[in-house]
């Protein structure tokens, strides 16, 4: 992802992103991060739903 | 061999030591090695001292208040604590401790432990090295040029260096296991919604999970004995199946349990001394009685992918605020990876939450015939500080990607998953080895870890800690350990 692409997708997400920040978060996201996220780009998950584990308790207020 | 929980509940009962002379030893030691291995952030003397009195003048009294009974255990420093101030590894944001005891730190008190310190860590739990901008790096007792792992390094290296009992840890992508491994020590990731994480500062609400480190299995199922169970303040914790009695799974018989190698992914790019020190493991237990076989795990090439999307945007969610207000207080490398959080689409987020569903499934599927799996626990022994990139033959990759691809598809999967320490590289190194089991099948697990690691040489390993502790004591100022050779801490 281009610096200039970084800093589009960070200022529609609410984080600004100075130019030397953006040039650096560029340069990590394409050595260390797109490869591997390129794997869940492409893996066929068909039609599987997302694990959400959080587990909602039952209510301790019981009503009347 | 160093003084142990185990060890310390028979001592303390019989009246051989008391709580105020485990607590100065202990002092000790911390004065004598973290000049050099820098395992702490705080140290809580005054109040250590003072509780250690009550608890031994309760003792004398003929009373116990719990399986802890005075003795000092060490936690990492993103547990709440009341009595002292939590930075999470991050440039301290208030001076005052925070309003009340994570869930598990006052369970641990409430079995009568004395809460001695807070230990270093890679700022946030943002990272695997324990470098940190704020405290100071972390060192390997075995090697000070050499990182302790992370992001729980200061809890591993202490317990190595016998500047802690036993410590907690918290494991996202493997910050447990990892630090455990590379110090030579026994460190054990639950399985998901077994431990509270309530007052625990999060790095991923959906992979995050609390653990001990240690230096024995005994002691960690003694920990986890203490710490596990439901907690009405962390939803995600469950009621059961209830939780078993892990002490007693120690030293219990493994012959005719059946042992999965996976045949993929956790094999491959492993250093060729850690694959030794590991193969040689597995025919331990094969000489043990356990029934050996190989297993194959697919679909496992977007596993570190789906974990690290999932860390990025979760991670990025906890620190909106302070991204927005104080980003100067980062260090460089977790600030980058926090903003590079905020670029990951929502359906790329829940394309990776997909792809953990059918992972659940796909282990429990190549499970479904064996106890237990086991793999390495870290592709290398530990590297050198300031290392960002790793060669394994001719296999190069960064170093976070080296530690998650082994450790992680366990964070992913919620599985209960052990390192124990399964002997030295030449260089003198620990190597560290993964049992991994079915969900909520801990006591399985440490059963098949304490035949490991019981079959191991224990004399070499006794000489080799007592050459380490010395070797960095007697580089410290004032080496009050080495006056203190025969007490409660080293024998």
């Amino acid at each position: 992802m281009k610096p200039d692409a970084v800093q589009q997708m960070a200022a529609h997400a609410g984080v600004p992103l100075e130019d030397d920040r953006a040039e650096t978060v560029s340069e990590t996201w394409l050595a260390f991060i797109a490869p591997d996220l390129a794997l869940v780009d492409t893996d066929d998950v068909g039609s599987e739903p997302p694990a959400m584990t959080f587990t909602v308790l039952p209510s301790k207020n019981l009503g009347v | 061999m160093q003084a142990t929980i185990a060890g310390l509940q028979q001592e303390l009962a019989a009246g051989s030591t008391s709580s105020v002379q485990v607590v100065d030893e202990l002092l000790a030691r911390i004065d004598a090695t973290d000049e050099h291995v820098n395992a702490y952030v705080t140290v809580n003397r005054d109040g250590a001292r003072e509780l250690a009195h009550a608890l031994d003048d309760v003792r004398a009294a003929g009373a116990s208040v719990g399986p802890l009974h005075g003795i000092p255990i060490s936690v990492k420093d993103l547990f709440d604590t009341e009595d002292m101030v939590t930075s999470s590894g991050g440039r301290p944001s208030s001076s005052s401790p925070p309003a009340a005891d994570a869930t598990v730190v006052a369970r641990l008190r409430e079995a009568g432990a004395i809460i001695i310190g807070k230990t270093n860590m890679h700022e946030f739990a943002y990272g695997y090295t324990t470098e940190n901008p704020h405290h100071g790096d972390t060192h390997n007792p075995w090697d000070l040029g050499r990182i302790a792992g992370g992001s729980s390094g200061g809890s591993g290296a202490s317990v190595a260096v016998g500047s802690a009992i036993a410590a907690l840890g918290s494991d996202t992508g493997g910050s447990v296991r990892v630090p455990a491994s590379l110090c030579g020590i026994v460190g054990l990731k639950p399985t998901y919604g077994r431990v509270s994480r309530n007052g625990v500062f999060p790095l991923a609400w959906n992979l995050d999970h609390v653990g001990p480190m240690t230096r024995t299995v005994e002691d960690a199922a003694i920990l986890l004995s203490v710490i596990a169970g439901p907690d009405t303040a962390d939803p995600t914790t469950v009621n059961a199946p209830p939780v078993a009695d892990y002490v007693a799974a120690v030293g219990r018989d493994i012959a005719g349990l059946r042992v999965g190698v996976p045949t993929n992914h956790f094999f491959e790019g492993i250093d060729p001394e850690v694959l030794a020190g590991v193969e040689s493991a597995i025919e331990t237990l094969r000489g043990l009685g356990a029934i050996v076989s190989e297993v194959t795990i697919p679909g496992l090439e977007s596993t570190v992918g789906a974990w690290l999307t999932i860390l990025l945007v979760e991670a990025t969610s906890a620190h909106e605020d302070m991204l927005r207000e104080r980003p100067e207080d980062y260090g460089p490398d977790v600030r980058t990876f926090v903003e590079a959080g905020a670029l990951v689409p929502a359906t790329r987020y829940l394309r990776a939450q997909r792809i953990r569903r059918r992972l659940v499934d796909t282990f429990a599927a190549a499970m479904d015939g064996v106890d237990v799996i086991v793999t390495p626990a870290t592709a290398v022994a530990a590297t050198l500080l300031g290392e960002a990139v790793v060669n394994i033959g001719e296999l190069t990759e960064p170093l976070f990607r080296t530690f998650a691809r082994i450790s992680a598809p366990f964070d992913v999967v919620g599985l209960p998953a052990l390192s124990v320490p399964s002997g030295f590289t030449a260089a003198g190194l620990p190597i560290g080895f993964q049992v991994v089991g079915h969900p909520f099948h801990e006591a399985t697990v440490l059963s098949v870890g304490h035949a490991v690691v019981a079959a191991g040489d224990q004399s070499d390993i006794e000489a080799r800690d007592r050459r380490k502790v010395a070797e960095i004591s007697s580089h410290g100022k004032d080496s009050h350990f080495a006056g203190t050779p025969g007490g409660a801490l080293l024998k």
